[in-house]
């Protein structure tokens, strides 16, 4: 082993530093203009035909070029123009090329779909791709938005920067299928496995495009990207130069329902920096401030049966709101009432009468609007500092630091407060090999769980249990009031008022020490989150296409992953020590064009963690060309999924019931082996079956996809389309257990009354899933352009009691009108972007009910400013202020009207 | 400027307004959120209003009306079971509380209505209708037929210093003929009002104040079962004695005792019964020690003493049983045990159950007593009761060694007999004493 180290060390170090020799004796300037606009084009690709060398243009247009020789051949290109060659035979005057718009569609490249470049018309599989003028375009505020208009994506909003990207199912805030990479960096949270939204990672300057696989992606990507891959991309200084700002101002809560109108603020900054034709960097930087939207989902919610039932505060004594935290404290006052039928036996012929049933209370509660402050902040800073040791290496070191306040749902509601997290990078780029170690650095910071924190808070001014206790008061004052002849609601609301005595008012002195004290307690005595959990990674690749292109394009690569699991025992079962998990994986692709209209492909990647035995998961795609631009796919994809760090190692009492990971620890842990858990639902049903807690495997997904791209219409439309239908294996959901409180054999009263469990569990049988997208992309005449994308995704054959936490429309449907330049000197912009989805069941681990269908106006008007390089916009996310909310628990949505002046946004 | 706005405008307009027509409204927050529900407020007549309008209850309205608990029965936010006595049975009430200066019946309205607005004290006239009036609405199918009753507590709370859950009991029934509240029967049962039942009663019912033990200590026909209590406590601690456990105020609430009270003419039959041998002995011995020193051979000594003693041993042994201090006599005290005294007791106790009569079942029906406290597998006693309607108009219990039934005195007798109410339980009187064995 040590040997091939050496041998590979030797190789890259003679690859990196194999340099060529130029005679570089003549230098070329010029610049480069729109030739519609007049404006100066930056961050165009100038190149020498038929060599390496290359640059870009500056932010003013400018170029400049050394090459050995004249005459030659510059080639200039950049999305959105036709390319340009121009024979230059002097370098003596300085080159002034009109540069022409393009409006032809279809014309990206792609990388994400086979690690290689290639045209979007030709990707194997399934892609969409966000260009950084189409962020520029777009009428939303944050550019997760502008994802959720894509083909067959769902974004589920948990706050204002907390939006959480998916494809073909499995929505949610937390979203362990889908992974998101920055500049090739997993930004998943190390302890959620899931990112963290907008917190960290690019800001909207800063990204040069976006590429969003949809549907099994791991053979490529590795573990975890069974529901996709979104590759977010940077833009490199040696390309994309100059200072560029955005300063956007606007206005949210404009109807005052949720809160008073609230400024909106957006700050961003980027400064790209080509030092010399060697040496570049860029710092980034973005400050967003607003007041957040507000969970205000008051439903009752039944937990022990998971369900929505009807009820309020005043009406249902066990109300347990969804956004309402510290009720989920709930307990029986039969006994107080049996307490007192023992001590008064004149009243306990009548007190047996209403001792038929569980009197189940719940303590009273406080409301997510007011425990949560509403200011959001979020401030990113980042940077990188890129050398190229030759014309085919570059190094690059980046760094993406980001702190932020949001909302995340989980099991609860979770403030994540002055929550840091971290990426660092050391990477060497080859133009046939990579070479990348990061890390993540995460700190929960001040974050807390809303329901622990406020359950405790309450336990502090006045404790649940013992003869004086919240309890206690309450079954004493209820059966007193039923003495005087009150109804059952009326006797459990006099009696919550006589128990709520003393209970510190929302912002009373009582209330912000108390609260603050207990939030940052950490769990389980109070609320806080002490997550410190962080990742390392290591991966390489190698494109061995010039040493075997005689038969295929070969591409190699491995990684290495570990996680340090480090939350105190506030989130994992780590109170003993942080929890280590290592991964390993290895791929290799091989491509080959067996004709002029074939071209095959095949990768298979191994994988390997330590809690699981290793797996292959092989991709075979085709992609056949019945015309020019116009390409059939079918791609045969699986993907593999370990179990989450969280589905592996949490361990979070949620006092209705726990949730609990799958590693096996947790059979000695929790005793099964003694006293055996029982699945609830058949106990419920009078049946006694018991659950063996059988050893967690990783998931599969086996996917066969069919997919059309073409351009029609003399190359106006654009049309895609792709039907996929897939297995899943081991599909990891959760189920219900409950196990006897006393260690007495389990009986049927302890569905309700034992220790209830959620435990993650592989269902023994084959889940489907299948779903279509079809797109449309249509030029109008006059720069117009239309779009239309419908997609429907579904999972059949769900076993019962099994909760696959699906959670995506059947339907969802966007469509979009808008110009990119009209008007004087075409100065003039504007987009409006509909979005429908059906409504669909949402299952969660903080409440599960049927979200009604959502549909969504954004729009947006624009107008350059070529004097000064800048743009003007008013947009508006959700124009109509119609407020939705697309997971339970989850924040209503509302209208954010903005103002916004950019300066040199290319 | 104003050519591009003309150029761009309809299709601006048209734009704007495909965007509201497209999206009608989202099912936002106000669908979601649970609809509240208003306190359900029946529209018809709350109790208290109810009676005002009512002919036949205009006497206890004014009851209500004097113990300020009007307000209180037209709380339409509360629900209550009123036990209404209709205007006869308060006539008779006030006759009672009167001491017979109001006539039952026949006297002008107004001399009912002055009584209860000036005779009848404030706190009486309260105590009386919270005493009858339940929490919660129970109609007449509502109630149990267990045996023998429901303890459903009243509005009456005997001393709310103390506690807040201190109440005294209503002790509803209900059998195939009929339903009462302790042994007054409803007459007109389920009149619903809107904020509770009202069920029409033939008599008043009082609360009670006194002890069982009060009643026996006071009552000049029960002077030997006073005598037998204080013989059975004889060498107990206090807090085991029967005295404590009739006549303790601390412990009475919820007590619920039952007591078959032996009359003294119950005892002295009794007694006599059991005297009778022990005289007869005493005599025989006496006499014929006497003829044996008088020089008689014993053949005459004997003829001598039966002679005696059959002459003599009614009259001594009715001298003897003829006071309840023979309970004290240490003549009998071989067969008046503290023991056996209270094993006769207790044989005449319910523990946990008051016992009305109209409670009695129509067939005859062994109940366990308190004696089963001690000894589980006694067969306990024998009880029935002969109705007229749901009114008792006979009763027996039988002790299992007695040849036959004791009668419970039914009222009306003087003092009262029959379903005499304490706030420990109920007394009935009855004609023999009953014995377990």
């Amino acid at each position: 082993m040590r040997k091939i180290t050496s041998y590979l060390v030797a190789f890259l170090i003679a690859n990196i530093f194999t340099t060529s020799v130029f005679a570089q004796n003549v230098t070329i300037s010029g610049n480069v203009k729109n030739s519609a606009t007049q404006e100066n084009s930056s961050a165009v690709s100038v190149t020498i035909k038929g060599s390496d060398v290359g640059t870009f243009t500056d932010d003013k247009g400018n170029f400049s070029i050394t090459t050995k020789s004249l005459p030659t051949t510059l080639v200039f290109t950049s999305v959105g123009f036709e390319p340009q060659e121009v024979a230059v035979s002097s370098a003596s005057a300085k080159l002034n090329i009109a540069f022409v718009p393009s409006d032809a569609l279809g014309q990206e490249v792609i990388v994400s779909a086979s690690r290689v470049p290639e045209k979007i018309l030709e990707s194997p599989v399934s892609i969409e791709r966000v260009s950084a003028a189409a962020l520029r375009n777009a009428p939303a505020a944050n550019f997760y938005d502008v994802v959720a208009t894509l083909k067959g994506v769902d974004v589920t909003t948990s706050s204002l920067t907390f939006k959480s990207p998916t494809t073909r199912g499995f929505g949610g805030s937390g979203n362990v299928r889908f992974n998101q990479l920055v500049d090739g960096m997993d930004n998943q949270a190390p302890g959620l496995n899931f990112s963290v939204g907008a917190i960290i990672g690019l800001n909207e300057l800063d990204i040069d495009n976006i590429e969003l696989l949809s549907g099994a992606s791991s053979a490529l990507y590795g573990p975890g990207g069974m529901n996709g891959t979104m590759l977010m991309t940077s833009k490199n200084p040696f390309k994309y130069q100059g200072l560029s700002f955005v300063v956007k101002t606007g206005v949210m809560h404009t109807d005052g329902r949720e809160r008073p109108t609230s400024p909106y603020y957006n700050w961003a900054l980027r400064w790209g920096k080509k030092v010399s034709e060697k040496v570049a960097f860029k710092i980034t930087t973005e400050l967003v401030q607003a007041k957040d939207w507000i969970g205000l989902d008051y439903r009752n919610f039944d937990r022990s049966n998971g369900v929505l039932v009807p009820g309020n505060r005043q009406t249902a004594p066990n109300y347990d709101g969804v956004n309402v935290f510290g009720d989920e404290t709930t307990g029986d006052i039969r006994p107080v009432l049996q307490g007192v039928a023992a001590a008064a036996p004149f009243l306990a012929p009548y007190i047996s009468t209403l001792l038929a049933n569980p009197i189940r209370v719940s303590r009273t509660g406080y409301t997510e609007q007011e425990l949560i402050n509403p200011n959001t902040v979020n401030f990113k800073l980042g940077g990188s500092f890129h050398y190229k040791i030759n014309n085919n290496t570059e190094a690059v070191v980046a760094g993406y630091w980001g702190t932020g306040n949001t909302i995340y749902t989980g099991a609860s509601r979770y403030s994540i407060k002055d929550f840091k997290m971290g990426q660092y990078k050391l990477e060497l780029i080859n133009k046939s090999w990579m070479l990348r170690a990061y890390t993540t650095q995460e700190n929960a910071g001040e974050s807390f769980n809303l329901a622990a924190t406020t359950q405790n808070f309450n336990e502090s001014w006045k404790p649940s249990p013992g003869s004086t206790g919240w309890f206690a008061q309450y079954g004493q004052a209820f059966l007193n009031g039923k003495l005087g002849g009150l109804s059952d609601m009326d006797a459990h609301n006099g009696a919550r008022a006589v128990a709520d005595v003393g209970r510190p008012a929302i912002g009373s002195a009582a209330f912000l020490a108390g609260y603050e004290k207990f939030r940052k307690i950490p769990a389980p005595k109070g609320g806080g989150l002490l997550d410190r959990s962080d990742l390392y990674s290591v991966e390489g690749s190698y494109n061995l296409s010039e040493y075997t292109k005689s038969f295929a394009d070969v591409l190699i690569g491995a990684n290495f992953r570990k996680y340090s699991l480090n939350s105190q025992g506030t989130l994992f079962a780590d109170s003993m020590g942080p929890i280590g998990i290592k991964e390993f994986g290895a791929f290799v692709q091989a491509s080959r064009a067996i004709t002029d209209k074939l071209k095959l492909s095949a990768s298979g990647r191994f994988d390997k963690n330590e809690n699981f035995e290793g797996r292959v998961t092989p991709r075979i795609t085709a992609v056949y060309k019945v015309a020019d631009n116009n390409n059939i796919r079918l791609s045969y994809q699986t993907a593999y999924r370990f179990p989450s760090t969280q589905q592996q190692w949490i361990n979070l009492d949620l006092v209705s019931y726990k949730l609990i990971g799958g590693n096996s620890d947790f059979i000695n842990h929790y005793k099964f082996n003694t006293n055996p858990a029982y699945l609830r639902d058949e106990l419920k049903a009078g049946q006694q079956v018991k659950y063996e807690f059988p050893a967690q495997k990783p998931e599969a997904l086996s996917s066969l996809e069919l997919g059309y791209k073409g351009l029609l219409m003399d190359s106006k439309l654009l049309i895609d389309m792709y039907g996929y239908y897939g297995n899943y294996t081991n599909f990891t959901g959760r189920v219900i257990v409950a196990q006897s409180r006393t260690g007495n054999p389990i009986s049927s009263a302890d569905a309700d009354t034992g220790q209830i469990y959620s435990v993650p569990i592989n269902s023994p049988e084959k889940i489907k899933t299948y779903g279509f997208g079809l797109g449309m992309d249509y030029r109008l005449p006059a720069n117009f352009n239309i779009s239309l994308n419908l997609a429907s995704d579904n999972l059949t054959d769900i076993p019962d009691g099994l909760i696959a936490s699906f959670n995506s429309p059947k339907y969802k449907l966007n469509a979009s009108f808008g110009n990119n330049g009209f008007g004087k000197d075409k100065r003039m912009g504007f987009n409006v972007a509909y979005r429908w989805q059906d409504e669909f069941f949402f299952q969660g681990d903080l409440a599960n009910g049927t979200l009604p269908s959502v549909q969504t106006v954004d729009a947006q008007i624009s107008i350059k400013l070529p004097r000064t390089k800048s743009i003007v916009k008013l947009g508006a996310n959700n124009l109509l202020n119609q407020y939705y909310y697309n997971a339970v628990g989850n924040a209503f949505v509302g209208g954010l009207y903005y103002v916004s002046f950019g300066y040199n946004i290319y | 400027m104003n050519s591009f706005i003309k150029k761009y405008k309809s299709g601006a307009l048209f734009l704007a307004s495909a965007i509201m027509g497209v999206t009608a409204c989202n099912k936002g927050i106000e669908e979601i959120l649970p609809v509240p529900v208003p306190p359900v407020i029946s529209s018809a007549r709350a109790i208290g209003d109810t009676l005002r309008l009512s002919a036949n209850d205009s006497l206890f309205y004014k009851m209500i009306v004097r113990g300020g608990q009007l307000n209180l029965l037209n709380d339409k936010r509360k629900t209550f079971t009123l036990f209404s006595p209709t205007n006869a049975a308060v006539r008779q009430f006030i006759s009672g509380a009167s001491g017979g200066l109001v006539p039952p019946s026949g006297a002008p309205e107004a001399v009912y209505v002055g009584f209860i607005n000036s005779s009848l004290p404030v706190a009486s006239a309260a105590s009386i209708v919270l005493y009858q009036t339940l929490p919660q609405a129970v109609t007449a199918a509502a109630i149990p037929t267990t045996f023998p009753n429901f303890p459903y507590p009243t509005l009456l709370n005997p001393n709310p210093a103390a506690s807040a859950f201190l109440r005294f009991d209503g002790y509803i029934s209900r059998r195939t003929n009929g339903a009462w509240l302790n042994n007054i029967p409803i007459i007109v049962p389920d009149r619903l009002a809107g904020n509770g039942v009202i069920h029409s009663t033939a008599a008043v019912s009082v609360p009670p104040s006194t002890l069982i033990l009060d009643r026996i200590n006071a009552d000049l026909g029960l002077t030997y079962l006073k005598a037998a209590i204080q013989r059975a406590d004889s060498g107990a601690t206090p807090g085991s004695s029967l005295q404590f456990l009739l006549g303790t105020q601390s412990i009475a609430p919820g007590l619920n005792l039952t007591l078959f009270a032996p009359t003294d003419a119950a005892f002295i039959a009794a007694l006599t019964v059991r005297a009778t041998p022990i005289v007869y002995g005493q005599i025989y011995q006496q006499a014929y020690a006497a003829a044996i020193a008088g020089g008689a051979t014993p053949a005459q000594a004997d003829v001598i003493a039966t002679n005696a003693a059959i002459a003599n041993t009614p009259a001594q042994a009715a001298l003897l049983v003829g006071s309840p201090t023979v309970f004290q006599n240490p003549l009998l005290f071989p067969f008046l045990t503290a023991t056996a005294v209270k094993g006769i007791l207790v044989y005449h106790l319910l523990f946990g159950q008051r016992v009305f009569t109209p409670n009695l079942p129509s067939t005859a029906t062994t109940i366990r007593t308190f004696l089963n406290t001690v000894v589980p597998t006694h067969p306990g006693l024998i009880v029935s009761a002969s109705f007229t309607g749901p009114v008792v108009t006979a009763a027996m219990v039988k002790g299992i060694a007695n040849p036959t039934a004791s009668n419970l005195l039914i009222n009306p007798f003087p003092g009262g007999s029959s379903d005499q109410h304490f706030v420990n339980g109920v007394l009935h009187k009855i004609d023999q004493v009953l014995f377990p064995q």
